[in-house]
């Protein structure tokens, strides 16, 4: 099809795994020089989507046809050397390797058989520089950012001549200051003439960033439109397949007594002079940038790692010398950011992962009850609404969102009194995101206190009662009133003020 | 019904078939070795390979302590080193109090077993506070430095010699190593002990909440901790424990070696001891195994050692190989079963698809 005005389309592409149709005769395309959102829930397809342009996965029915072309992408570096490139939300390819070498690995500049390493730096500084990425092309790209590791993706993308460059979920690791950094790079790609497929949760990014959005569900194609035809409702009515009356199901709660507080807890290098409190039936939002301390003070305070400084007051108690194990004893549960490496055991079932941290609960003397245990599953899995067969499912087979019910089952079964749930709707979907923002607002109104670290602004502002923002390791300001509070308002103190 | 066809699934059921296809074969080449003349009684019947499993079930007690190992995802290769160690400190001891006397003293080896017993698991100590203490450095490597540690330290103790003791006290060490006459069979002892030991190390991490923790860990660590589970307090524990088996191997091995000790009486034999748990279902990977598995698994290597060194004169080099043989075979078959079963479920959905979109034109 000469003089296509598309540089790719995807017809028809049917994949299946065993047990599982992954995507059901799908379509999809794209121009030069626009960026074509893909949307739709965890599970929708997206991601075996992608890994079957980028040659990972063969689809088992349908056509690719590149710039008019019928193309088979046999494997990744045939991808590759058509033009397409890929960049993922956790970046670092190569983490021990130096920048210029993470960006041409695979296409070095060599002298004879040896790596050309001048011309190698020469060239990675020019293509940074032409992102306006001041990195150093002989630094170790573990110890970038992962905003500034996304650059260095981009980079080796524009090393390839990409004419094709998929973003998957590009900015859900990055601060806000990163992400609109993020999206220049991506709009002056654009302009350039490069076709950009964006996957994406936040809306920001899709209304930000999108020319079109394309919305997948349950393997299904549902639709493709322009950005200006579409708004939010209309677009999660779609990807969910519901309507979804309120995302933000705040109730009105009696604030109580006071269950933590921390008085100039320090940690050297990490976070100094925090001063916070949670009290009962409050919602506490701790935002602020990436980096910006908040995961590392809370580390603490469930007893990861141990303060240099300063007090932690749990329940009108001092604690001191604090281990997680001791820590959930008191009545304190911690939802660690990273659900799938330290919130689950993706082998094991529903039912084994919620009963682990309250064993002694399940067992008759040292030995385990299994009829209790299931009890308390069953119990559980009821009260979340966790989707799934039954709680002998493992937890690796669910979505995200039901992997984080889990976690979050997984804690209240040690009934605590103060949960902190660390970015508890990261890479979760829309209609999962509103069941956890219920159940929070659940149980700040049976009277916990809950302390939620999130670098999404949305939710920070419309579900905490009260809001800390911190920056390069300090508490920079406290909301304490939020009704009329705009995301302006916290970036502004989420800011470093060195800059 | 459920549970008989999750049962015809599972490991322990592969190995009871692997284990009975070998019996069969070595019967059938038993009874065609008779016809052909070539041996006149039969070799290969029960109660004869339980009597000839006395020295293969001699490491069996270090199984038991890889299995923890093992399935919090680590693993230990110094337990061979350690058996050796408190077996020298057994001997050491014995002959610093006792001497070579004529009868020996029985405070004196009592003495000299428990200072066998707390070396080991000191040596399990050490090996624990390492691997728990530094994180960054693979069990693998650090078992590999206290290995070589403790051989050494052995040589120290009693260089190239060999400490022989004769006197009736130590000899009776040998009882451990005789074999029980029950009815007309004679069992060895170690395997009613193991038995008694396996029994205990089943409910333990099968059916209390300490052993669910310890499979946690090997599942994954880090959602174990933050789960609140003492993840460091258990893996310890386990190196200890595992230390303590080496140490009671040690002196099943004393008693078989004509109560005399040298410096590399077990040196190697925590490959034997890992051989078995991993075909047992264990794995470094960790979270999986059972103990059922392990018991049968060391069974089958006694049953092919025996059945191959007697009815077809494999000399002992060559029949570890058949036991290496053994040994990746059982990792790979069910990785292959898989893949087969796998690739005929992708192909029913194709042609169900195929059907589909036929009906659909």
């Amino acid at each position: 099809m000469p003089g296509s005005e598309y540089i790719l389309e995807m017809n028809g592409i049917t994949k299946i795994f065993p047990g599982v149709k992954a995507l059901d005769n799908v379509h999809f395309n794209l121009k030069a020089g626009e960026i074509h959102a893909l949307v739709g829930e965890n599970g929708a397809g997206k991601s075996t989507f992608i890994k079957t342009l980028t040659g990972v996965h063969q689809p088992d029915g349908g056509e690719i046809i590149l710039n008019g072309e019928k193309v088979v992408m046999t494997d990744p570096i045939t991808a590759q050397e058509r033009g397409i490139a890929a960049i993922y939300q956790h970046a670092a390819s190569y983490p021990d390797l130096s920048v210029a070498e993470n960006i041409f690995i695979g296409h070095e500049f060599k002298i004879g058989p040896f790596i050309d390493w001048p011309k190698m730096n020469r060239e990675a500084k020019k293509l940074l520089d032409s992102i306006d990425a001041n990195l150093s092309p002989t630094a170790s790209v573990g110890s970038l950012t992962v905003g500034q590791q996304q650059l260095v993706e981009i980079a080796k993308a524009l090393s390839m001549n990409a004419k094709i460059l998929i973003m998957d979920e590009p900015t859900a690791s990055l601060s806000q200051r990163e992400a609109e950094d993020l999206y220049t790079i991506a709009r002056r790609l654009r302009d350039q003439g490069v076709g950009i497929i964006l996957i994406s949760h936040r809306f920001e990014d899709i209304f930000g960033l999108a020319d079109r959005v394309t919305v997948f569900r349950d393997a299904q194609y549902i639709g493709t439109w322009k950005l200006e035809e579409v708004d939010q409702p209309f677009l999660v009515h779609h990807m969910v397949g519901r309507e979804i009356t309120q995302l933000f199901p705040k109730k009105e709660t009696v604030v109580g007594e006071e269950l933590l507080k921390l008085e100039h807890l320090t940690r050297t290098g990490f976070y100094r002079d925090i001063n916070m409190t949670v009290r009962s039936g409050e919602i506490v939002g701790l935002t602020g940038l990436v980096g910006a301390g908040r995961t590392e003070v809370m580390e603490s305070v469930f007893g990861v790692t141990k303060p240099d400084s300063g007090r932690i007051i749990f329940r009108g108690e001092e604690v001191k010398d604090q281990t997680p194990t001791q820590m959930m004893a008191r009545g304190l549960g911690m939802l660690p950011e990273n659900r799938q490496k330290e919130g689950l055991l993706l082998a094991w079932s529903i039912n084994h992962n919620i009963s682990l941290s309250v064993l002694n609960k399940c067992q008759d003397g040292i030995f385990i009850n299994r009829g209790k245990e299931y009890e308390l599953s069953n119990k559980m899995k009821e009260l979340l609404a966790i989707k799934a067969p039954n709680t002998d499912t493992h937890t690796g087979a669910l979505s995200g969102g039901n992997q984080q019910k889990v976690v979050v089952a997984k804690q209240l079964a040690a009934e605590p009194q103060v949960i902190i749930l660390d970015e508890p709707t990261k890479g979760v979907d829309v209609g999962s995101k509103a069941a956890i923002y219920e159940i929070m607002s659940d149980l700040a109104s049976q009277g916990l206190g809950i302390l939620m670290i999130s670098s999404e602004l949305p939710e920070v502002i419309n579900m905490s009662d009260r809001i800390y923002v911190m920056s390069e390791g300090k508490v920079t300001k406290e909301f304490t009133d939020t009704k009329s509070l705009t995301q302006d308002d916290i970036l502004h103190a989420a800011m470093p003020q060195s800059k | 019904m459920q549970k008989v066809k999750s049962f015809l699934k599972s490991w322990e059921f592969f190995l009871i078939v692997l284990l009975a296809v070998m019996c069969l074969v070595f019967k059938i080449t038993d009874a065609s070795r008779i016809a052909a003349g070539a041996q006149k009684k039969p070799i290969f019947y029960f109660a004869n390979v339980l009597k000839s499993m006395r020295p293969y079930f001699l490491y069996s007690f270090m199984t038991l302590g890889m299995m923890l190992i093992l399935a919090m995802g680590d693993i230990d290769i110094s337990v061979g080193a350690i058996g050796t160690l408190s077996v020298v400190t057994l001997g050491v001891t014995y002959n610093r109090i006792a001497g070579q006397t004529e009868n020996g003293s029985p405070a004196a080896l009592a003495v000299a077993l428990l200072a066998c017993l707390l070396v080991g698991s000191l040596c399990g100590a050490l090996n624990g506070f390492l691997v728990t203490r530094f994180k960054e450095l693979f069990p693998m490597i650090i078992t590999l430095a206290t290995q070589l540690f403790f051989r050494g330290f052995s040589y120290l103790l009693i260089g190239g010699d060999t400490l022989t003791f004769k006197d009736p006290t130590f000899k009776s060490l040998s009882s451990l190593n005789q074999l029980l006459k029950v009815g007309g069979l004679q069992i060895p002892i170690s395997i009613p002990i193991y038995l008694a030991l396996a029994v205990v190390f089943y409910f333990w991490l099968h059916r209390t909440g300490n052993g669910r923790k310890i499979f946690a860990i090997g599942t994954n660590s880090a959602a174990t901790y933050y789960s609140g589970v003492r993840v460091d307090r258990i893996k310890f524990w386990c190196f200890v424990i595992a230390g303590f088996m080496s140490a009671v191997t040690g002196i099943f091995f004393v008693g078989n070696s004509s109560s005399s000790v040298k410096a590399d009486i077990m040196d190697g034999y925590h490959m034997y001891a890992i051989a078995a748990a991993v075909l047992g279902g264990f794995s470094t990977d960790g979270g999986k195994g059972s103990v059922i598995g392990a018991t049968i698994s060391l069974v089958i290597f006694g049953v092919v050692k025996f059945g191959l060194g007697t009815l077809f004169a494999f000399p002992d080099s060559a029949v570890n190989l058949s036991v290496g043989v053994i040994l990746i075979l059982s990792v790979l078959v069910p990785n292959l079963v898989e893949d087969i079963q796998n690739k005929r479920k992708v192909a029913q959905r194709r042609a169900e698809t195929a059907k589909l979109n036929a009906a659909k034109a």
